[in-house]
């Protein structure tokens, strides 16, 4: 009897296993990634003669026609080499890179920007493309741009694109307030907020019709904000902490929040809120984000970039605008990111990896990126094609080129930025609903994120 | 009678002694199950236990750390910080869910029409897409403008910040409890509904109200049931994490940090590895004491139908 | 008069949390048909004015569903049939054979519930990288197709609850273990099994983190990782997205209304026979 217990147990695993034997091979009618090793190509090691297969890594799936129109430009002009996109979600990229990093299996070339590139060098996860910045015309691209893809003398990516913030508004809205055109010539400083809050308490209402500013105007009860920034990491600070001549960081990368000029910028964006209400609080943000809530026609005035013209241009059911930040006490500043294409320290394949890199910045890819409206180009030669592809659809995308060749300064970043945000941001959420007050979120951001990063 | 004759015949049975061959056939049955838990799961679990001796960044060399990841948490205001939080969330969590999954156990009991239908309703909680219940669930709770301040405005009551640091943890209690109470339930029925109508029959022939049934029938017979709510819940409550992440990132302050979310911000986001290990071994060590005493207080029994 | 009453109330409750229930599904479809300029009129619209059926259309070419979702069935079927037979077995093994260190192995095994996946991830991912199943179907199925502790203890604790007389009663007519396993113990958990199954179906089908970071190629993706790729940094594709996971939804829904039915159980007392 037991007997056929046995065998009955033993038929059944059987069946298992050989069901996931074949799946194993199943699934891939196609040639691409049949292989089971998950690093890069099982060719011969820099054999030109031998097709070599590389892993290509982004987070961003409406990029991803641009990018496979570009690659098979590349691909025709070198048929050696195979490039895969994979797209993994943003929310979980830096969790499968790292688990890669892990496994020793990250692919060959993947996106960063300018914050994670510190602590990927000093993990030594990121090839040096050093080299790459004597092939290339790097006159080509905008200078702080290609300072801060360095990390300590080495360069760890071209710049391919870019972004910077400017103000989108709502027409429709500004309109109602009695204002035909945005006003030319904001300014903010952080005494008295100067014509930019007033012009912000024109169009923050509260729900008897009240503005900011008027007698009777009730704070806690407002259906209609005037503005809110990208958001309230060091980045949507960025912009006003520089505008009045402070620093986020010191060249060391010691944070430098508390002194005067930057932390009075910090206090007027909280005053924004608190002083004069023309800004939500945190827990409005976490209950509806700016991009809901300016679709919603409930932010009049939103300092964002340019990757939300079209996701705007789609879903806005008002007409809308774009205009240059307020200037502040130190002038015009705005703060700028870039994306990369980095290369893993470890890929088998590096020179092939590094001519997909080139080839990205290169103005053949970089026209193609502009030409679909899909980011700006880094290259300076194709910049314009993204302004065009929008203006075609009465769309005006200037205002960030301007930006971008006025004084122009890079994220702040570290190799334990991580760390710093998590201080951050745990001040921040309490300072900005009105649990702390701001000079001490700023004292404790300062303390515990110098301590984090090891001074 | 029957019963007296099956009563002779399981004497006999039980008096012969457990032959050798049962476990032969017992060890087969588990083997494939737990020789694949060994290989997948207990060897990485041991893997953890022996990572949380040493600090590592995923990407060099583990460096030897002996206990100071130990001495580090214990020292951490945050550790014992999100224990708090955590048994407060399961404080609140594991018995509004049951509780609320009782209620609706005895409503679906009576015969009433669409019964079915209620059943796979309350299931839809559990299945919807994790953005989209952020999303609603934040609107819901939105301070101006939500749909629950404005039924609160309705009776006359101030209107709460559900995300400020006193409220953000009962919000995550709430959206838990909506989500998981409609697989609680249909678990509890399955249990209720496994106890053979032949009891409740022959205990009415002898003359037991509703009352005497629910506590002499139904609550013994419905212990494995119990224990299997109470270990899971307990043990997926205290683990809580998702809505965690999309909705409030552990905020405002660290007031919904979580101890399943500070372990992930430690391995991810920080890259201290050793030191999420070391977090990951008390937690192991919580459940299972957590879990043993559970086990104890509902020893096994099978029932006979006599 | 008193029945009314118990009844009325009784579906009252019902009905509000049904109701309560929906609320997040029914945003979810009115979405799916909204066109992109009404996504964020606010109060919110439930009915979209003007309805639009293109998202699903749209989302489906945008997505290359279909292979994404051949993937994601592939993967649920084996999962859904290995892990049912696999839990069961152990079930009976954990609650109804004796044998030395049952007990002990049992609450080991239940271990694997109490250690964070997020840390056991790696050294997993490690061990399946090793093993050579990386970008496989095998490094997603393999670990878990045998079975897990959550199904052994669920169905354990009904077994459990099965009168001993019904066994004994087979043993004295002479079945063994196996056969007494097949023929009383698997039909008279049906309810149970039929539960088990459809979490399991739930939990394969919507299977999102392991299959993320174990599987690389494109084409080998699953359905729940290809609607993820519509939440973008900043902004989203709400009405693809959410028509996507419409999609993704209604074989679930399905699954649910064909297993209902199997919910009520109904003990036979025929086995006294």
């Amino acid at each position: 009897m037991y007997r056929k217990a046995v065998r009955l147990v033993m038929f059944l695993s059987l069946i298992a296993l050989v069901l996931a034997g074949c799946s194993g091979g199943a699934g891939t009618q196609e040639p691409p990634a049949g292989k089971s090793g998950g690093s890069a190509g099982k060719s011969d090691s820099g054999n030109s003669g031998e097709k070599v297969e590389l892993r290509y890594m982004i987070w961003d799936q409406n990029q991803e026609p641009a990018y496979r129109q570009a690659l098979d430009l590349f691909m025709e002009q070198n048929p050696n080499i195979k490039v895969t996109i994979e797209v993994v979600p943003w929310g979980d990229y830096w969790t499968k890179l790292k688990t890669q990093a892990a496994g020793e299996v990250m692919p060959d070339l993947f996106w960063t920007y300018i914050g994670p590139i510190p602590d990927l060098a000093e993990k030594n996860l990121l090839y040096d493309l050093t080299p790459l910045t004597d092939q290339v015309d790097m006159s080509k691209y905008n200078e702080t741009l290609v300072k801060n893809l360095q990390y300590k003398g080495k360069t760890y990516g071209l710049p391919k694109d870019w972004d910077a913030l400017a103000l989108f508004y709502n027409k429709d809205l500004l309109r109602e307030a009695g204002f035909d055109d945005f006003p030319a010539d904001l300014e903010w400083n952080p005494r008295d907020g100067g014509t930019f809050v007033q012009f912000l308490q024109k169009l923050t209402i509260d729900k008897n019709g009240k503005k900011a500013g008027e007698e009777g105007f009730d704070p806690n009860n407002i259906v209609q904000y005037g503005f809110y920034p990208n958001s309230l990491d060091p980045q949507g600070f960025s912009t006003f902490i520089v505008g009045n001549g402070g620093a986020i960081q010191d060249q060391d990368g010691k944070l430098i929040l508390d002194e005067p000029k930057a932390a009075e910028a910090m206090k007027f964006v909280n005053d924004l809120v608190f002083k004069y209400h023309v800004m939500p609080r945190q827990s409005e943000i976490t209950a509806m984000p700016a991009d809901a809530m300016f679709m919603a026609q409930r932010i009049a005035v939103w300092m964002t970039g340019p990757w939300m013209m079209k996701p705007i241009h789609e879903s806005a059911p008002f007409e809308w605008g774009t205009a240059l930040n307020p200037k502040g006490p130190a002038g015009q500043v705005t703060r700028i990111n870039g994306l990369t294409d980095s290369i893993y320290a470890n890929t088998p394949h590096p020179k092939e990896a590094m001519e997909v890199a080139k080839f990205l910045a290169s103005k053949a890819a970089q026209d193609i990126l502009g030409d679909t409206g899909t980011v700006f180009p880094a290259y300076t030669d194709s910049i314009q094609k993204f302004v065009d592809f929008y203006s075609k659809q009465g769309m005006d995308a200037s205002v960030f080129v301007e930006a971008l060749n006025g004084i122009t300064v890079g994220d702040p970043t570290s190799p334990k930025w991580d760390q710093v945000i998590d201080v951050w941001k745990k001040n921040i959420s309490l300072a900005f609903d009105g649990e702390m007050p701001i000079e001490d979120a700023i004292n404790n951001i300062v303390k515990d994120g110098n301590v984090a990063q090891g001074f | 009678m029957r019963q007296g004759a099956i009563e002779a015949a399981v004497r006999t049975v039980k008096k012969r002694k457990p032959l050798n061959r049962n476990w032969l056939i017992g060890y087969l049955f588990i083997l494939p199950t737990v020789g694949a838990y060994v290989i997948f799961s207990l060897i990485p679990t041991v893997a953890v236990f022996v990572l949380s001796l040493f600090a590592w960044d995923l990407v060099g060399s583990p460096a030897f750390m002996g206990i100071d990841n130990y001495i580090r948490m214990f020292k951490d205001p945050l550790f014992l910080k999100s224990l708090k939080i955590t048994f407060t969330y399961v404080a609140y969590n594991i018995p509004i869910q049951y509780l609320l999954s009782i209620l609706l156990v005895l409503a679906l009991k009576r015969p009433l029409r669409g019964v079915k239908a209620f059943r796979v309703i309350y299931l839809i909680p559990w299945v919807t897409t994790p953005v989209a219940i952020a999303i609603v669930w934040k609107w819901v709770l939105s301070p101006t403008g939500g749909v629950l301040n404005y039924v609160l405005d309705w009776f006359g009551v101030d209107k709460i910040n559900w995300f400020s640091s006193a409220m953000a943890l009962k919000s995550i209690v709430m959206v838990n409890v909506w989500q998981y109470t409609g697989f609680s339930t249909l678990i509890m029925l399955i249990g209720v509904q496994s106890i053979p109508q032949i009891f409740y029959e022959s205990s009415q022939v002898d003359g037991a109200g509703r009352v005497r049934q629910f506590f002499h029938i139904t609550l013994p017979l419905l212990k494995p049931t119990l224990l299997f709510l109470l270990v899971t819940g307990f043990i997926g409550s205290f683990q809580v994490f998702d809505s965690v992440y999309t909705m409030t990132d552990g905020g405002p302050g660290d007031s919904t940090s979580v101890y399943y979310f500070v372990i992930y911000k430690h391995a991810f986001q920080f890259l201290e590895m050793g030191y999420a290990s070391a977090m990951s071994v008390i937690l192991f060590v919580i459940l299972m004491l957590v879990t043993l005493v559970q086990l104890r207080l509902f020893r096994n029994t099978t029932y006979d139908l006599s | 008069m008193k029945k009314i009453l118990d009844y009325g109330v009784s579906y009252s409750v019902l009905v509000f949390f049904a109701l309560i229930s929906l609320f997040p599904f029914f945003w979810m479809v009115s979405t799916a048909f909204k066109d992109k300029k009404s996504v964020f009129i606010y109060p919110p619209e439930w009915i979209p004015d003007p309805i639009v059926f293109d998202n699903f259309r749209n989302v489906w070419e945008k997505v290359n569903f279909g292979v994404y979702l051949g993937n994601t069935a592939f993967i649920t079927v084996i999962l859904l049939v290995s892990q049912l037979l696999f839990c069961s077995m152990a079930a009976y093994g954990f609650s109804r054979i004796s044998f030395p260190g049952r007990d002990i192995i049992f609450v080991i095994f239940l271990g694997s519930l109490m250690i964070p996946q997020i840390v056991t991830m790696i050294p997993l991912y490690l061990l399946v990288k090793t093993l050579g199943w990386l970008d496989t179907f095998k490094a997603v199925i393999v670990p878990s197709m045998f079975g897990n502790a959550f199904g052994v203890f669920f169905l354990r604790q009904f077994f459990l609850t099965i009168p001993k007389d019904f066994e004994d009663a087979a043993r004295i007519d002479g079945a063994g273990v196996i056969r007494t396993f097949v023929t009383i113990i698997l039909p008279m958990a049906s309810s149970a099994l039929v539960t088990l199954g459809v979490l399991t179906f739930v939990n394969a089908w919507n299977n999102f983190q392991w299959p993320l970071v174990v599987l690389n190629s494109p084409d080998k993706q699953v359905i729940s990782v290809a609607i993820a790729n519509l939440q973008g940094r900043f902004t989203s594709d709400w009405t693809g997205m959410m028509a996507g996971a419409l999609i993704t939804l209604a074989p679930i829904l399905l699954i649910f209304v064909i297993a209902q039915k199997y919910f009520v159980q109904s003990i036979h007392m025929s086995g006294f026979k």
